[in-house]
């Protein structure tokens, strides 16, 4: 188990290390000039020559990734051409926010989903309409821009009925911020005794992780159906009932041997989440890594750029081998690849 | 959302039997169960008759629209009316037309993007698990850590830092979807490549190229279609994504994406009808490619 | 009787058409015997061997007949899921011939079979492992206390029989069921599986019902016989008499090599009847060597008579057959 362990981890370092390569290759092969952009076009060549050397760019390809390398051995992304405060600070100010939101969508996604997709998968001919009406749903939810139905529900929940508040941010502007702890909003306001923070703002998360949650949900529902009847329809449930076990020890077989697809399955939502946060951090006013990523590009801040993809991706593998790891232990059969 | 990705499958549920007679005599009889299918049930239906009316749409919907879709007017967010079905914009240009003008750019991009993706990725695919090799396990490899990547965070660098062209939509796009294919037609090469008529085909001097056209692409056909229509779907989603957050079409051409976004400020307002019509267009077209997916999927799963 | 069958039949649907698999078996075992059903492929065996516990697959139904276990009928008599699960793995045992898809491959098998155990005797965890590490030794494992933490895929074919074997007998049932329980291993290990098999029955004091396609297999196993064809009996009689006379050409078929009867005369051409569709009179008309329209075999369907001697044969030709094959046995 160990050995499997370790060995998805030295799988994902390489692709660490090359994403991070060639995102700061791109970066300086394409065709824009974050100079320009920084001194304007009106600058005198040697306003232009002193940024450009400033900001690294006049150095060979070569030793620029060596300089961006060893930075990151530091532990240091360089600091942002907008601020030029720390790279690192300003992900890790953005980075909560997004991940709550992402773990909460998932959460809920898996929480609804996984029931939803038990259900799909039993008994094909009692209960027809609702299981067409689930099918339709998740291949339906699952092909939607949440960018659009997280307007919708904006206008449904926020204008027609006002259930939750404004999309302006993660706080009401009266509210005040907790002093950070973890830069987890969420834990810091329990952690400081600030409930009212606290559920302030979950009710600003609220639409924003309903809008993520409906998008992946369906996914869900018909992954763990695709799983739940393979494992019904197997040898061994049949035989197991050949044995005289219980109805409920089946249904826990079937759900447990069921349930590692959607473990991938999840992981995989997860990255196209953190990836795609941005539409929706956009829609609701959230500052979370999302939008501080698509502001540096629209700047041309590439050290904010690259820390922000590198932190992106080493979350998503990251992600991918806990995943790994739960499925492993689910099904034994895989430990020994 | 869409995924580029396909889901990973728990199980293949094909009993060999069938597996061996599409093999051998090709998607002809897939394609009678698709149509089966498509004659019995609703929803296919439904969908082909979506992505048909979105394609009539890309090609005739600028000629059909009632108003000029850039010309500004003063009729500025109007709310939906006899004149304007779907009401104006903060420009004052009819919604209506505009929402049918737009599928001609989305779906252009689409279906070029996701030929782009189709021919290269599949290429790559198919001659590196051909041939093997340590050049064909390094293009593998580069296909498979292309998707480590977050997908519309390069898309939007690239876009942005190549200054908003089409091409470059397009180019990202397909690049960012080229894996899919790859893989698919890797899985459909290595699926057959040590079955006994290859070896025989090969025995009797065909050379690998007319092995892998005619053996491995036919049965590749149905997964690949299958696949197109989903990259579609993402490849319009994706388009009206970066829109939406202004590294996309720009305005004012008329693009669901950017159309959502200028209207996005209305909303709580209670101006609804600038945002939701683009997006119930855009909400029903992915989902009509997204039926037709699923219609091709489950014939190739559930073999009668 | 200890275990008595009657008129049983299995429907089953496929693409919209309704096909019999088992038309109205009857059959009986008696108290410690061991008993053999065989059949060619397609005879409708395994469906059977479900059905005896009340069991079928998803799209297969029992629709008449009666399976009593000393008197309670588990078919036809009303009984719920909950009460036939009283039965099921702790009166009467199933053994399946593909072991390792039997079992569950996320959980050791040990544990599979003390759960079993627990589920049926309520025993604690302590005394579940103890009976199924006995059941496990009883089969013939070695070192039983280190095989419970295996997994099943890090068995081996004949390792895995064994578990499923010690899981059908380790609540001591009355009647074990062996679904071919050796066809799909090696030929080495099948000897060695059924002694295993019969010792560990013999100890439990089990009945068995051993069910197969290899009629050598099942000579020096079986008490009694009964030969399946296209779901029905055809034929039963003791093994040895079975052996010396037998008087139904599907019989012969499968004693021919036994018999040394090369003849091709008594082959059944063809393949298996079509249970959706089958004709009037005898099933197997189109594949009998024997027919003879003369005694009926185009229009009447043959019942099961009583030729003496406890040995029963469905077929209008039987005195014929059993001249033939004495003649060419001498």
């Amino acid at each position: 188990m160990k050995r499997y362990v370790a060995s998805r981890l030295l799988q994902v370092i390489p692709q660490l290390v090359i994403v991070a390569i060639v995102t700061f290759v791109l970066l300086r092969l394409l065709p824009a000039n974050p100079v320009t952009e920084i001194v304007g076009p009106t600058a005198t060549q040697a306003t232009y020559a002193l940024e450009k050397q400033r900001l690294g760019l006049s150095a060979s390809l070569l030793s620029q990734l060596g300089t961006f390398f060893s930075n990151i051995a530091h532990g240091s992304f360089g600091n942002s051409w907008q601020t030029n405060l720390p790279v690192r600070a300003e992900i890790g100010q953005h980075l909560p926010i997004t991940l709550q939101l992402i773990v909460m969508a998932t959460v809920v996604a898996l929480l609804v989903g996984i029931p939803l997709g038990y259900v799909l998968s039993t008994g094909s001919g009692r209960r027809r309409r609702q299981h067409r009406f689930l099918r339709i749903f998740s291949l339906f939810a699952g092909s939607q821009p949440d960018f659009w139905w997280g307007l919708v529900f904006i206008y449904l929940f926020f204008y027609l009925v006002r259930i939750f508040p404004a999309p302006l941010g993660i706080l009401s502007p009266i509210a005040v911020a907790p002093q950070p702890v973890t830069g987890f909003i969420l834990i810091d306001s329990l952690l400081r005794g600030q409930v009212g923070t606290f559920f302030d703002a979950l009710d600003h998360f609220a639409l924003p992780v309903l809008t993520l949650a409906f998008v992946v949900v369906g996914p869900i529902i018909r992954m763990t159906s695709q799983g739940m009847r393979t494992e019904v329809n197997a040898d061994y449930v049949l035989y197991a009932r050949a044995a005289g076990l219980s109805r409920p020890r089946i249904a826990l077989y079937i759900v447990r041997n069921g349930l590692a697809p959607v473990l991938t399955l999840t992981g995989v939502l997860f990255g196209v989440l953190l990836g795609g946060a941005v539409l929706v951090e956009t829609v609701f006013s959230l500052n979370g890594l999302g939008v501080y990523t698509l502001q540096s590009v629209l700047a041309l801040n590439y050290p904010s750029i690259e820390g922000s993809v590198v932190v992106m991706t080493a979350i998503a593998l990251l992600v991918y081998i806990v995943m790994d790891i739960l499925y492993a232990l689910l099904d034994p059969r895989v430990r020994n690849r | 959302m869409a995924l580029a990705e396909p889901l990973p499958s728990g199980e293949e549920q094909q009993s060999p039997v069938t597996a061996e007679r599409e093999v051998i005599l090709g998607y002809p009889t897939l394609r009678s169960h698709i149509m089966h299918k498509v004659r019995r049930e609703t929803l296919p239906k439904i969908g082909l008759l979506i992505v048909f009316a979105t394609i009539f749409l890309a090609i005739f919907g600028p000629l059909l629209a009632p108003y000029n879709t850039t010309a500004a007017t003063n009729l500025v967010n109007a709310a939906p009316s006899a004149a304007h079905w779907f009401g104006t914009d903060g420009s004052g240009l009819d919604i209506f037309s505009r929402v049918i003008a737009a599928p001609r750019i989305d779906v252009s991009i689409a279906l070029l993007a996701t030929a782009l993706a189709l021919v290269v990725g599949s290429a790559i695919g198919l001659f590196a698990t051909f041939y093997g090799g340590w050049l064909g396990a390094l293009a593998i490899r580069a296909t498979d850590t292309l998707q480590a990547f977050p997908a519309l965070i390069l898309a939007i660098i690239v876009v942005v830092l190549t200054g908003h062209g089409i091409g470059n939509i397009i180019v990202v796009i397909a690049v960012l979807n080229m894996p899919l294919y790859a893989r698919l037609m890797r899985g459909e090469v290595l699926r057959i490549r040590d079955r006994a008529f290859v070896e025989a085909a090969r025995a009797s001097g065909l050379s690998d190229l007319a092995i892998a056209w005619r053996q491995v692409l036919p049965n590749a056909t149905a997964p690949v279609v299958a696949q197109m229509s989903v990259t579609i779907g993402w490849a319009i989603l994706a388009t009206a994504g970066l829109s939406f957050l202004g590294a996309g079409v720009l305005p004012p051409t008329p693009e669901w994406g950017s159309m959502i976004s200028t209207g996005s400020s209305g909303i709580i307002l209670g101006q609804w009808w600038p945002s939701v019509f683009p997006g119930l267009a855009m909400a029903l077209t992915v989902f009509g490619f997204a039926v037709v997916a699923d219609t091709i999927q489950t014939a190739l799963g559930r073999e009668g | 009787m200890l275990f008595e069958v009657s008129d049983l039949s299995v429907e089953y649907s496929s693409l919209g058409e309704i096909s019999r698999a088992v038309n109205g078996v009857s059959l009986s075992v008696a108290s410690g015997e061991v008993v053999g059903i065989v059949g060619e492929s397609g005879s409708g065996k395994s469906t059977l061997a479900l059905a005896l516990l009340g069991l079928t697959r998803r799209n297969a139904r029992i629709t008449a007949g009666s399976v009593r276990l000393e008197g309670t009928d588990l078919v036809g008599g009303g009984l719920s899921e909950k009460q036939l699960r009283q039965f099921r793995g702790r009166r009467i045992g199933l053994i399946t011939q593909n072991a390792r898809s039997s079992l569950n491959p996320t959980i050791r098998i040990g544990k599979q079979i003390a759960t079993v155990y627990a589920t049926h005797t309520g025993a604690k965890r302590a005394d579940a492992r103890a009976a199924a590490i006995a059941a496990l030794r009883l089969v013939g494992i070695n070192d039983p206390e280190r095989r419970f933490e295996a997994y099943p895929h890090e068995l081996s074919g004949g390792m895995a029989q064994r578990a499923v074997i010690a899981m059908a007998t380790v609540c001591r049932p009355d009647v074990v069921i062996a679904d071919e329980a050796t066809s799909r291993l090696d030929v080495t290990i099948q000897a060695q599986i059924l002694d295993d098999l019969q010792r560990a029955v013999q100890e439990v004091g089990s009945s068995l019902v051993l069910i197969t396609q290899d009629l050598g297999v099942i000579a020096n196993y079986a008490d009694r016989l009964y030969v399946m064809n296209a779901g029905e009996v055809i034929e039963t009689a003791a093994t040895s008499l079975l052996f010396a006379a037998p008087g139904h050409p599907a019989s012969v078929s499968l004693l021919e090599s036994q018999l040394d009867l090369s003849e091709l005369q008594f082959r059944l051409r063809g393949l298996p009847v079509d249970g959706r569709e089958l004709p009037e009179g005898c099933w197997l008309q189109t594949r009998c060597p024997f027919m003879d329209e003369g005694s009926g075999c185009r229009t009447v369907h043959p019942e099961l008579s009583d030729i003496g001697g406890g040995h029963e044969v469905r077929c209008h030709r039987t005195t014929v057959v059993v001249g033939r094959a004495a003649e060419l046995a001498r």
